[in-house]
């Protein structure tokens, strides 16, 4: 058993493993370099990291064939680093399988919070609950009840499955894709707007501020991301 | 070929010509004369062979109906001077009667073949004319490279075929001469409709071209306008296909300008966005190893030892001066698509070589640089700053891809009546396929510099363009690789032996 949490670090720049070499350190972790896909991919199957921080852009293999790769052994928990012109990128290595992504340049603390949230999430797949939180909410997946403070709210059938849904990924994003597949079927992939039209109503339900939302956050272009609980 | 409804031009004419009636009648005169000496000397029936003679001549030289013609002139002279009673049309002997009647049948049938077949070899010689110039315009078509040689073409081709002026009208309407109104409408119409429009017949209107459809576009059709004439068919299929090729042609060089706009414009996008990528990207690291290190610092502190704190603002200072030297370097780079304020002045050479290699030596004490230079060379007048600021990126270059403890040759002498400066490297060499683009901006090649800002050659490629020079790189250079960047100014007249 190890003692310490292994991240395996797949980037190209010498100088983020330089500084994430550190930070990671000094946060507790124990950490593997690696600057390009092959040596990535080679060290993973070595080293069975526990999570995997991935930038996009490799010299030798893309970002999405390596994603594609890992997912064929193993639900390693994966975090993509992207730089802003790499939108579609982003998306598309979330929807092979990527966990979660951080956008170049980030604070340290948001990758900490990344990491975090996968290796919890990670563990928590053993052991499935049917109590959540969100937030104030408390959730029973069983019993299709949410409360905030003992009142209970009253949702439609799907208001509720898209709330478990988020709530169960809670700190992670959840791209569109994603969640239309997982509610509505693959038949709907594509019916974005029509999300978002269930997403404003179950803000209007749930949220405090429907218009500036604390528990349910869009990721522009991307999805949606409940909020973590710490 | 597009198939096209057969042309309405006017139906061909072939009633002679009063000079083909004349001659015709000249030639029967002729006959008669010839009649008249031998008539004591032969039979009587031999007479009428002499005009049957005539009747074939006027025929093969005139065709079918000067034939016919001639063969009533012939009829009516036997009759009058050579029949009994003669000077008469009266017949009295019943076998003048039949002799003259089957004369009539003989002279009719030898005029009516003769004279078609006079008409059908004409007919084959005009084809032949017409074939010819046809395949003489179908092969300058062929060559032409754009839409006004293929529109002269076929003015050319329409002027010896038919005769006549004609005339290409595009949505302008303009041409030379100036067309009648009634020639402007017609015009419109055919631009308009895509229909064509047969001028009418002299007298009834002011037309006189007829015209057809070149090219058929909604925004910039074209028309041809044939000269009013009274063309054979075979004229007319002619006029028509050489029409229609010329059409096709420029259609072709239309679609063929559109696909390379669109090849252009592609090309346009995908520079912009490497460009756009390269930017992000190189002003993206060094901000996220700034970032990340600053955030560490605040957050983790307490758990940083010492030297990894101090690692950790060395990596800010780095990126730091990275992101200062690539926006000099894009600053540099705007200034040189703007256009240069050059400061010209005599400069000897080898300073500029020494001054761009101290820099360098400043930057990376460790690199091993050897300097030949030639001996005895001529001034340069250049801008001097430029210069060693074109001469020092070749040799950040050269310095970022080669490995570390290899060695650079900056080298100066005389080459074909240039000055030329050039920097060798031991690294990897350039595949020739990223030769003729690494002077390009944002293309690091596979084996370039990882850490370089993808300006500093097409930095360096403006220099020396905006100085009159020229520059190049040779590689590989050994079996292992290499290569040899330089950049060549000409010397001035006179001192480059």
């Amino acid at each position: 058993m190890k003692s310490r949490i292994v991240i395996l670090i797949i980037d190209d720049e010498p100088q983020i493993h330089r500084f994430l070499k550190h930070s990671l350190a000094a946060a507790g972790y124990h950490l593997l370099h690696a600057e390009t896909a092959a040596v990535g991919l080679a060290a993973f199957s070595a080293h069975k990291p526990d999570i995997i921080v991935l930038d996009l852009g490799l010299p030798d293999l893309d970002g999405k064939a390596v994603i594609g790769q890992i997912r064929q052994t193993s639900q390693t928990p994966i975090i993509v680093l992207s730089a802003r012109d790499q939108e579609t990128e982003k998306i598309a290595a979330l929807d092979l399988g990527a966990d979660d992504f951080v956008a170049k340049p980030f604070g340290i603390g948001e990758l900490l919070a990344r990491i975090r949230v996968c290796l919890r999430a990670n563990r928590a797949i053993a052991a499935q609950t049917h109590k959540l939180t969100l937030g104030d909410l408390t959730i029973d997946d069983e019993a299709h009840r949410v409360e905030r403070a003992g009142n209970a709210i009253r949702l439609t059938p799907k208001e509720f499955d898209l709330l478990v849904l988020l709530a169960r990924n809670a700190g992670k994003v959840l791209t569109h894709r994603h969640i239309l597949q997982s509610l509505w079927g693959p038949a709907h992939v594509e019916d974005t707007p029509y999300l978002r039209v269930f997403i404003g109503q179950l803000r209007q339900k749930i949220e405090a501020e429907p218009t500036s939302p604390r528990l349910i956050l869009t990721e522009p272009g991307v999805g949606y991301r409940a909020v973590a609980g710490e | 070929m597009m198939l096209m409804s057969e042309p309405a031009l006017p139906a061909p004419s072939r009633i002679p010509g009063a000079r083909a009636l004349v001659a015709s009648m000249l030639i029967v005169l002729l006959a008669g004369l010839a009649a008249a000496v031998l008539r004591p000397l032969t039979p009587p029936g031999s007479i009428a062979l002499v005009f049957l003679v005539a009747v074939l001549f006027s025929a093969v030289l005139y065709g079918l109906w000067t034939g016919i013609a001639a063969s009533g002139l012939a009829f009516l002279a036997l009759n009058f001077f050579f029949v009994e009673p003669v000077l008469t049309f009266r017949v009295a002997l019943a076998e003048d009667f039949l002799s003259l009647s089957v004369f009539v049948l003989v002279a009719g049938l030898t005029g009516t073949l003769a004279g078609r077949l006079r008409e059908q070899a004409t007919a084959a010689e005009e084809r032949a004319r017409l074939l010819e110039h046809l395949s003489q315009l179908s092969s300058t078509l062929g060559a032409v490279a754009s839409e006004d040689k293929a529109r002269q073409a076929l003015l050319h081709c329409l002027h010896v075929l038919t005769g006549r002026p004609a005339l290409v009208v595009d949505h302008n309407l303009s041409a030379d001469p100036p067309m009648s109104p009634d020639d402007l409408q017609a015009a419109d119409r055919v631009l308009r409709h895509g229909t064509p429009q047969v001028a009418a017949a002299s007298g009834w209107s002011d037309g006189r071209y007829s015209f057809y459809p070149l090219v058929i576009d909604p925004d910039v059709p074209l028309v041809a306008g044939v000269f009013r004439s009274g063309p054979s068919p075979d004229l007319g299929r002619a006029v028509m296909s050489a029409i229609e090729q010329t059409g096709a042609v420029i259609h072709r060089l239309r679609l063929g300008r559109i696909a390379g706009e669109a090849r252009m414009q592609a090309e346009r996008e995908s520079i912009r966005s490497a460009l756009l990528s390269s930017l992000s990207h190189d002003l993206k690291t060094p901000l996220a190893t700034i970032l990340g290190s600053v955030t560490t610092l605040r957050e983790l502190a307490s758990a940083l030892p010492e030297a990894a704190r101090n690692d950790l603002l060395a990596a800010i200072e780095e990126d730091a001066r990275r992101l200062n030297a690539y926006v000099g370097d894009l600053l540099h780079m705007t200034r040189l698509q703007a256009g240069l304020d050059l400061r010209l002045d005599w400069v000897d050479p080898p300073d500029i070589l020494d001054a761009a290699v101290a820099r360098i030596r400043r930057a990376y004490p460790g690199r091993i640089i050897i300097t030949p230079i030639e001996p005895d060379l001529p001034l340069l007048c250049t801008d001097a700053s430029l210069l060693e600021q074109a001469l020092f990126n070749c040799i950040d270059n050269a310095n970022g891809i080669a490995p570390a403890g290899t060695t650079i040759t900056v080298a100066l002498r005389r080459e074909h009546g240039t000055l030329q400066f050039s920097v060798e490297d031991e690294g990897p060499g350039v595949p020739a396929d990223d030769q003729h683009r690494i002077f390009e901006p944002f293309q690091r090649g596979e084996t370039g510099a990882p850490n370089g800002t993808g300006l500093g050659l097409a930095i360096t490629k403006g220099i020396v363009q905006a100085l009159g020079g020229s520059l190049g790189v040779e590689s590989p250079l050994t079996p292992k690789g290499g290569a040899r960047f330089w950049l060549a100014f000409p010397l001035p007249e006179g001192r480059s032996a």
